[in-house]
C-alpha cells in the first residue's frame, strides 16, 4: 500500500508539474512562436514565388527584347504622344474614316509607368469600327480600348463611335 | 580496499547499513546494483571516541543518502498477537499494546503490523535507542531507520519463497535466530543463546510452530561465519551436514543452505545484506516516535522539495528547448530575408518585365475580347433586334437595344449569357414603347468581362 501511495504521489507530481510547465511555458513562448512561423511562411511564399519567377527569366527575357521597342524607351512621352496622334489619324485616313474627333486626353502616372490616352470619335456602320480596332491590333501592340460607346440615332442607320484608347510607356 | 565510485547525480548516492550488536558493529555501504564496502568493527577493542574516528575513516567522503540500523534480535521485544475486529480499532490496539509492553509507552519505541487478525509488535526501551543514535550521530550518521534483524533477513528471503511458510535459521557465534515467514509477513520469530544445544532449538521451533498452528514447507539455513578447515561448518561440534540432517528429522522438511555473497573476500552477514531490498517491503519500525514525526515531517518536506526541484528543472528543459527553437525559427528567418535580398535585383529586373509584358498583353487582349463581342453579336443577335447603344467601359458592358418580340428579346438575353468572355449577363429592364405599325420592347442588358 506504502509502495503504491509513493508511486501514485510521484506520478501525480510528476503529471502536475509537467502540466503546469507546459502551460507556463506555451503562455510565455507561443505569440512569438506564432508571429516568427507566420513571418516565415509568408517569406518561404515570397522566395517559392520569386524563384519560380526566375526560372521563367530565360523565357520572359526572350519575349521582352522582341517587344521592348513598342514602349520607345527614351523617348519623352509628350513625344510618344505626338507622335501616336499622327498616326492614329494616318491610319484613318487609310480606311477612309472621317474623324470628327482626335485628341489627346492627357498623360497620367500608373504603376506600369506613364499612360497616355487619346479620345475620338467617327460615324459610319459598324464595320469601320471593326476594321479600325484590326488595324489597331496589327499595327499598334500597345494601344488598349480603354473604353467604347456605340450609339444608334433613333430613325438613323449611322452609327455613333467614341473610343477613348490608352498607352502605356515606360 | 575498493576502490568506491565517484558518485554524482546519474548515480544513486550509496545506503549504509549498521549492524549493532552488544560486541561490534558491523558497516555495510551498497546501492542498488551492487556491494560497496563491508568492515565489521569489535567494540571492545575501540573506545567510544575511536569507535566514531574507525566509522568516519569507513565513510571517508561518503555521505549514505539514507542509513538504516539493525539490532539484534535479542534486544527486541516482540509479541504476536490476535486481533479481534473490536480491538482493531484504534483506541483499543493502543490499551492492549499497553498492556504488552513492559514499560510506559512513552519510554518505549514501538510498533505493531496487523495482518488480517494478527499482530506481531516490536518494541525496544526508547532510551536504548537514543543513546545508539546520539553515538552515530557524533560520527556523522543520520539514522532514517531502526529495525530488528530478523527483519532484513525476511527481506532477503522474501523473494525467494513462495505461497508457503519457510523457516530461515540464522546461527551466528552469539545466538541462533530462527523465523518463519509467509508471503509479506513474519508470522514468529525467536532467539536463542549459543549455548543452546541445537536439538533443543528445534524441539522449541517445533512446539512454537504447532502452537501458531504454522506447517512449513522447507527450511533454509542461513550461516554467519565459515569456520576455517570445514567450508560449511558453523561451529566445532555441529556441521552444516549434521544440521540439514537435524532438521529434515525433527521438522520434516527438506533444508537448503543459503549461498552467502563475499566482499573483498569477507562473508556479507546475511542480515545485512537483507538490507539492500530495505523499501521494498513492509518495515515496522523501531525510530523513537519522535524521530518517527520528523522522518514523517522530512519525508514530507523531502517530497515538495523534489516537486519543487522537478518543477524547475522542467521549466529549465522547456525554457532551453524553447529558446533554442526561437533562434532556430529567427535563424530560419534570417535565412529566408538573406536569401529574398541576394535575389532582389533579378527579381526586381525580372518584375519590371513581366509588368511591361502584362501590359502588351492586356492591350491586345482589350481588342480581342472586343473584336470577339462584335463578331458575335454580329453573327448570334436575331436580325429583327436593333442594337441602340453599346457602352464598354472598363469591366463593364451596357447594350440597349430594341426587340419586336418578348421571345426574340429573351434570345437576345442568353446571346449575350452564352458569348465567350463575358458573365453575369442579365436584363436591366424592358419597356414597351408603341408605335404606329407594331409594338416595340425597348431593353438594356449588363454584363461582365470575365478577368
Amino acid at each position: 500500500m506504502a509502495k503504491l501511495d509513493k508511486k501514485w504521489t510521484t506520478l501525480v507530481s510528476v503529471t502536475i508539474t509537467a502540466m503546469l510547465s507546459t502551460a507556463m511555458m506555451s503562455l510565455i513562448f507561443a505569440p512569438h512562436f506564432k508571429s516568427l512561423r507566420n513571418d516565415i511562411q509568408k517569406k518561404s511564399t515570397i522566395l517559392k514565388e520569386e524563384k519560380r519567377l526566375l526560372t521563367r527569366k530565360p523565357a520572359l527575357q526572350a519575349e521582352w527584347n522582341q517587344k521592348k521597342n513598342f514602349f520607345n524607351p527614351g523617348v519623352p512621352a509628350e513625344e510618344v504622344l505626338n507622335v501616336w496622334v499622327k498616326e492614329l489619324l494616318a491610319s484613318a485616313q487609310s480606311q477612309a474614316l472621317a474623324l470628327e474627333k482626335l485628341e489627346p486626353a492627357g498623360i497620367k502616372k500608373d504603376a506600369a509607368g506613364k499612360k497616355l490616352t487619346v479620345f475620338l470619335s467617327f460615324q459610319g456602320d459598324i464595320r469601320k469600327l471593326a476594321s479600325f480596332v484590326y488595324q489597331l491590333k496589327d499595327k499598334d501592340p500597345l494601344a488598349r480600348i480603354e473604353s467604347l460607346d456605340i450609339r444608334l440615332e433613333e430613325g438613323s442607320k449611322i452609327m455613333t463611335f467614341e473610343l477613348l484608347l490608352g498607352k502605356i510607356v515606360k | 580496499m575498493k576502490k568506491i565510485k565517484t558518485y554524482n547525480l546519474i548515480t544513486r548516492k550509496p545506503k549504509l547499513a549498521i549492524a549493532w550488536k552488544p560486541n561490534g558493529v558491523s558497516l555495510f555501504l551498497f546501492n542498488k546494483a551492487e556491494n560497496l564496502k563491508y568492515e565489521s568493527i569489535p567494540l571492545d577493542k575501540f573506545l567510544a571516541d575511536a569507535l566514531v574516528s574507525k566509522v568516519k575513516s569507513f565513510l571517508g567522503n561518503i555521505k549514505p543518502s539514507e542509513t538504516i540500523l539493525i539490532l539484534p534480535r535479542s534486544e527486541v521485544l516482540q509479541k504476536e498477537l490476535a486481533i479481534t475486529p473490536a480491538e482493531s480499532l484504534r483506541e483499543n490496539l493502543e490499551i492492549k499494546i499497553t498492556q504488552l509492553l513492559p514499560y510506559s509507552p512513552k519510554e518505549m519505541a514501538y510498533s505493531l503490523a496487523v495482518h488480517s487478525n494478527r499482530g506481531l509488535l516490536y518494541a525496544i526501551p526508547e532510551q536504548k535507542i537514543k543513546e545508539i543514535l546520539d553515538f552515530l550521530a557524533k560520527a556523522g550518521i543520520t539514522t532514517d531507520e531502526v529495525v530488528s534483524e530478523d527483519q532484513t533477513l525476511f527481506w532477503l528471503f522474501q523473494n525467494k519463497t513462495t505461497n508457503s511458510v519457510t523457516l530461515v535459521l540464522n546461527p551466528t557465534s552469539e545466538r541462533t535466530l530462527f523465523l518463519a515467514f509467509k508471503e509479506n509477513t513474519i508470522l514468529l520469530s525467536r532467539v536463542y543463546p549459543p549455548e543452546e544445544e541445537f536439538k533443543n532449538i528445534l524441539s522449541e521451533i517445533s512446539f512454537s510452530l504447532l502452537d501458531a498452528g504454522v506447517k512449513p514447507a522447507k527450511a533454509i539455513i542461513a550461516f554467519e561465519k565459515t569456520v576455517p578447515g570445514s567450508p560449511q561448518s558453523l561451529s566445532g561440534d555441529l556441521s552444516a551436514h549434521r544440521l540439514l540432517k537435524e532438521i529434515t528429522t525433527t521438522l520434516e522438511i527438506p533444508a537448503e543452505i543459503y549461498q552467502r555473497e563475499t566482499l573483498e573476500g569477507s562473508m556479507l552477514p546475511p542480515a545485512l545484506l537483507g538490507a539492500k531490498h530495505w523499501g521494498k517491503s513492509p518495515v515496522i519500525s523501531l525510530l523513537p516516535s519522535h524521530e518517527k514525526l520528523k522522518k514523517r515531517e522530512q519525508k514530507k518536506n523531502r517530497l515538495l522539495k523534489e516537486i519543487f526541484a522537478a518543477f524547475g528543472v522542467m521549466i529549465f528543459c522547456f525554457s532551453f528547448l524553447a529558446v533554442s527553437h526561437l533562434f532556430f525559427l529567427k535563424h530560419k528567418k534570417m535565412q529566408l530575408e538573406k536569401e529574398i535580398l541576394k535575389q532582389a535585383a533579378a527579381v526586381t529586373e525580372i518584375r519590371q518585365i513581366t509588368d511591361s509584358l502584362d501590359a502588351i498583353h492586356e492591350a491586345e487582349n482589350s481588342k480581342d475580347r472586343f473584336l470577339l463581342l462584335l463578331q458575335e453579336l454580329a453573327a448570334r443577335l436575331p436580325g429583327s433586334v436593333r442594337l441602340k447603344e453599346l457602352e464598354v467601359e472598363g469591366q463593364s458592358i451596357v447594350f440597349q437595344g430594341e426587340s419586336p418580340s418578348h421571345a426574340l428579346l429573351a434570345e437576345a438575353v442568353q446571346v449575350l449569357e452564352k458569348i465567350e468572355g463575358i458573365q453575369e449577363a442579365k436584363l436591366e429592364h424592358a419597356r414597351l414603347r408603341k408605335r404606329l405599325n407594331q409594338d416595340f420592347f425597348d431593353f438594356e442588358v449588363t454584363a461582365q468581362w470575365q478577368s
